[in-house]
């Protein structure tokens, strides 16, 4: 049973999806945009915004744009019918009765008549935070060019509390090393729970709640939870965490320098390519796994599933075990084996292969309304359409690798894996885990030992993946890349996060030797035109569309993959200097004047009958008749109170006539005398 | 087994490598492999391809208002006259002897028919605008170019499955099954030099300087779309929609410099970047030739300019060069140290953002 004024809260009675961080014993509002929303203690202002109905953070190019964990607008407390306070992130902020929030960022402004109807229709204003994405939005938050207000040195810095982030710190910790584990979310584990276990393997809770003993039992590790890294130059790192202090919630800058860093950032769900595929309504498995079992939040009461991979079945498994109708698992695989397969069939989910999203959109009455291509055997024409809540969409797995990037690491393309994969080294940086491309649980802790080892100097042992045959669990599809549907107006988006890429244009392949060279003026024109810091995820998915050659990739990556930081003064560089001009007995004439005038060129003062000063470079010929440049037997190098110097080449003595040539033409000089200055060494 | 002889092999992905590969093929009849990276519009610039540099030697404005119009016609030719857009560029010198090498390039501009406006001094340094310049959009110039490198019969190799073993009297080269007997390597660009050349030639040469190139998000109009600090290494081109690629260096002095020249701190926000070395002839005179002490022969310091001096370059390799032309080339010969410094520029002019 769904509480009204939560619609998209699942309840007590919903199993794992119940909600294992909210108390139901302690509910709590707050105000949002004005509107009040309801939660629970232990959610933050996000789950609680979204278990409220609100899924859309605004709008772009007239499009909704789904709200979501990559994806929200930041968040401010109102004080006097203002948003003065601190801008906080909606997703690593505790949701505390009592608070007065206003979103952040360019308000949507004079809908049209017909857009006001169409959002009464869909629940718009209510259902939205109504932002503005379209033109020149500023979507980078501004602790990335804050002060840091404090600053932590440790030994050893953890980035990424999964479990192979919390195995790291333990072994690190356990040698004496002073250790500094950051997690962006509330609580440690990452994504161990969505993955689940083999057969062999701990199941994920038993092996969470393992580490955290352990963690807990070492003095010499401290653990920050809900802050986020978001910089790292060399060694020294940048962090952003959320504190609420005396009820009231802020934000902090740290400054971490680090003897050695471990990278534990995990890998991200890809989204699949296709148009609307940021419709409200349309969710990523592993977010909607976390808000699900983290909160209990689930969009709606029916869900569709689009699927790459075996573990999607298992989030909309347990979506069917807490009562939500999940109308199709559609799977691009064509004969997909899993273990989570059989479990899909065992609770009689509707299962279809060989099926790609094609579009999505939002119908007017909030529905989700997906087209699916044929399944593998019918005809094109034979694709479907389905009305749901919720699109629940995985695109398989991409190492999350902006960190190691902007540490100067390096990465590639690996295209039997169709992702971004992490190669070489960057000295005392070591990256572990499903960020290192580890698959199984026991590879990415047996990779934490190892890189630990490695940054201590000492031998690792080797990490051997455990995956189960592909025969019983198929490996994962490439990410689908739908076509562009002409006319549908919405955006097929790259990735999930704030870069905002789109797929552009079809892109015309060549013939020949030359055809890696593309027609790529449109498509490059649309990146550059609305430029952004990018994401692993968008340079994925422009490699698979043939926008980037998979060659190209890894230094794409390290190019664009960027902390989106303001360019700042960052030293007192010294003015341009006044203009002064240069002492007539300075020493020297500039090296690239010297031969030019032959080798015998000496320094003259010279004298115009109404010594007049002349522009340092005008030209200086034997008669007014050829004002050829390359006749000129020299060149004025400075002028101060009628007294002018210039370089002559030449044999000349005092008394010669010669002319100028500057902006009103020709004026005769006399030479005066030769000056002793020479060439700068 | 090594395929038929090849006359030339240019090495590089710039601009002025490309030119010069299609022209020693097309125009002189040469067997030519360019040794090369694909060019992707979304890769950071390492350089800028300009008709107009801070130059102070005569000559090489001689030899510009010869080669511009060729280079302007045969990109024409190609169908890729939209990659050639008009600018007019700011030149801004801060230090006094900037100013004093900017008015030198002025009136020697001005001498060979550039139009320029007048001198403007404030606050921000000396500056003038020159009119009519040329700006190559190396993305809009890929296509057209790889089709015409196809046509006139230049075979390509992929920089990164090439193996090239320089020898004195030539090279040889090997990407899977293919090998080539080279008669003369020609690495055309920085990249294609730090790559191939030993290093102790290059300690020789040329000093590294460290590089950034900077993307931002679209941003408000600068004053000028394309501006050269010509004694700070800085180049800013801001494009349609506000977006602004610059290069500067790559020091905390370099950025904060760039910040400056983008309306001062916090007014633009990264939307990429990337660090490199550029190669600068330690004699800030531009580098040609092999010379004895070279396995390769090189095109270098040559500045933004350099793709706009292809069809020249292209005649020098050949021996096919005017008399006017070798001279000028000559003069700026590896080796040639006593006729070098005769041929030094302002740094500004061989430096500034032409790495590749």
């Amino acid at each position: 049973m769904k509480a009204v004024r939560q619609p998209n809260r699942l309840g007590a009675d919903a199993g794992s999806f119940s909600g294992r961080e909210i108390d139901r014993g302690r509910p709590l509002t707050f105000k949002l945009n004005g509107r009040t929303i309801h939660g629970f203690a232990g959610d933050t202002v996000l789950s609680a915004a979204l278990a409220s109905g609100i899924v859309q953070a605004g709008w772009r190019q007239e499009q909704p744009l789904a709200l979501d964990e990559r994806f929200a607008p930041l968040v401010t407390i109102r004080d006097g019918g203002r948003g003065n306070g601190p801008r906080l992130p909606m997703e690593r902020l505790p949701a505390t009765d009592g608070l007065d929030l206003v979103s952040v960022g360019p308000r949507r402004r004079n809908p049209s008549e017909l857009r006001a109807v169409f959002g009464r229709l869909v629940g718009g204003p209510t259902s939205s935070l109504e932002r503005e994405y379209g033109g020149i939005v500023d979507l980078t938050a501004p602790w990335h060019d804050a002060v840091p207000e404090t600053r932590l040195v440790t030994d050893m810095l953890v980035v990424g509390g999964g479990v192979a982030g919390m195995r790291a710190a333990i072994a690190a910790g356990s040698t004496g090393e002073s250790v500094l584990l950051v997690e962006r979310r509330p609580t440690l584990g990452g994504d161990a729970r969505v993955f689940g276990a083999t057969d062999e393997e701990q199941a994920p809770a038993t092996l969470i709640a393992e580490l955290q003993e352990k963690l807990a039992a070492l003095k010499t590790v401290r653990v920050l939870v809900l802050a986020e890294v978001f910089a790292i130059y060399g060694r020294e790192v940048r962090l952003h965490q959320v504190v609420v202090s005396d009820g009231a919630p802020v934000g902090r800058v740290t400054a971490v320098s680090a003897a050695r860093v471990v990278l534990a950032t995990g890998s991200f769900e890809r989204l699949p390519v296709f148009a609307g595929n940021r419709t409200p309504g349309v969710t990523r498995s592993v977010a909607a796994f976390h808000l699900a079992d983290r909160y209990g939040v689930w969009i709606g009461q029916r869900a569709l599933v689009s699927t790459v991979s075996g573990y999607a079945y298992r989030v909309a498994v347990e979506a069917r075990k807490a009562g939500v109708e999940v109308g199709r698992i559609a799977d691009t695989r064509l004969r997909p084996q899993s273990r989570f397969i059989d479990f899909a069939k065992a609770y009689g989910l509707p299962l279809s292969f060989g099926v790609t999203p094609r579009s999505a959109t939002r119908s007017k009455n909030g529905e989700v309304v997906v087209r699916l291509s044929a399944p593998s055997g019918m005809r094109k024409a034979e694709g479907t359409s389905v009305a749901t809540d919720q699109l629940i969409v995985c695109g398989g797995f991409q190492p999350e690798l902006t960190l190691w990037h902007m540490a100067g690491g390096q990465s590639r393309w690996s295209a039997s894996d169709n992702r971004m994969e992490p190669v070489g080294k960057v000295d005392g940086i070591e990256v572990i885990g499903a960020a290192a491309g580890w698959r199984s649980t026991t590879a990415c802790l047996a990779s934490a030992a190892a890189g630990v080892a490695m940054l201590l100097g000492r031998r690792p042992e080797p990490v051997d993946e455990q995956l189960i045959d592909p025969m019983f669990e198929t490996p994962d599809d490439a990410t689908p890349v739908a076509e562009p549907v002409r006319g549908s107006g919405a955006p097929a988006y790259l990735d999930s996060g704030t870069s905002l890429a789109e797929r552009p244009s079809a892109i015309v392949p060549r013939r020949g030797v030359f055809s890696r060279l593309r027609r790529t003026a449109d498509p490059a024109a649309r990146f550059l035109a609305q430029a952004r810091a990018l994401t692993v995820g968008d340079i994925a998915a422009a490699v698979q569309f043939g926008a980037i050659a998979p060659s190209d990739a890894g230094t794409i990556a390290q190019e664009r993959c960027v902390a989106a930081s303001a360019i700042t003064v960052q030293l007192a560089a010294e003015p341009a200097a006044p203009a002064l001009a240069t002492p007539l007995d300075a020493p020297a004439y500039p090296a690239y004047l010297v031969g030019r005038f032959g080798t015998d060129a000496r320094v003259w003062h010279i004298e115009a009958a109404d010594r007049r000063s002349f522009e340092t470079g005008c030209l200086v010929y034997p008669t007014s008749d050829k004002l050829d440049p390359t006749r000129a037997v020299g060149v004025v190098l400075r002028s101060a109170s009628g007294a002018v110097q210039a370089l002559i080449g030449g044999e000349h003595k005092a008394g010669d006539a010669l002319v100028v040539r500057d902006l009103s033409g020709t004026v005769a000089v006399t030479l005066a005398e030769p000056t002793p200055v020479g060439p700068e060494a | 087994m090594a395929d038929t002889p090849v006359a030339f092999a240019v090495l590089g992905s710039s601009p002025l490598a490309l030119l010069l590969a299609g022209l020693l093929a097309d125009t002189h009849g040469k067997s030519v492999w360019l040794v090369s990276e694909t060019h992707s519009p979304f890769r950071l610039t390492r350089g800028f391809d300009l008709s107009v540099a801070p130059i102070t030697r005569p000559e090489t404005w001689l030899l510009l208002s010869k080669t511009v119009p060729e280079v302007r016609k045969l990109l024409g030719s190609f169908g890729a006259k939209a990659a050639l857009e008009r600018v007019d560029p700011l030149l801004v010198a801060e230090t006094d002897e900037g100013r004093e090498a900017l008015m030198h390039m002025r009136h020697i501009a001005l001498a060979h028919g550039l139009a320029t406006d007048p001198v403007r001094e404030d606050s921000s340094g000396r500056s003038f605008r020159a009119r009519d310049a040329l700006l190559v959009n190396r993305t809009l110039l890929a296509a057209p170019v790889g089709k015409w490198l196809e046509r006139v019969g230049v075979r390509r190799l992929a920089a990164d499955t090439a193996t090239i073993e320089l020898r004195r009297d030539g090279a040889r080269i090997t990407a899977g099954d293919t090998v080539l007997e080279v008669e003369q390597v020609i690495a055309a660009d920085d990249g294609a030099i730090l790559a191939h050349l030993d290093a102790s030639d290059r300690e020789r040469l040329w000093r590294l300087e460290a590089t950034t190139t900077i993307l931002t998000e679209p941003m408000r109009a600068l004053p000028a779309p394309l501006t050269l600090v010509v004694d700070r290494g800085i180049v800013v081109l801001q494009r349609k929609g506000g977006a602004v690629q610059a290069v500067t260096g790559g020091d905390a002095e370099g950025l904060s410099r760039l910040a400056t020249r983008l309306g001062g701190s916090g007014k633009a926000r990264r939307a990429g970047q990337t660090s490199f070395a550029a190669l600068v002839p330690r004699d800030s005179a531009p580098l040609i030739g092999a010379g004895k002490s070279l396995k390769a022969g090189v095109v270098s310091g040559f500045g933004p300019v350099a793709a706009f001096m292809a069809p020249a370059i292209a005649r020098y390799f050949a021996g096919a060069a005017t008399p006017e032309e070798l001279a000028f080339f000559a003069a700026r010969e590896v080796g040639r140290e006593t006729e070098r410094a005769s041929a030094s520029d302002y740094p500004g002019a061989i430096s500034l953002g032409s790495a590749a």
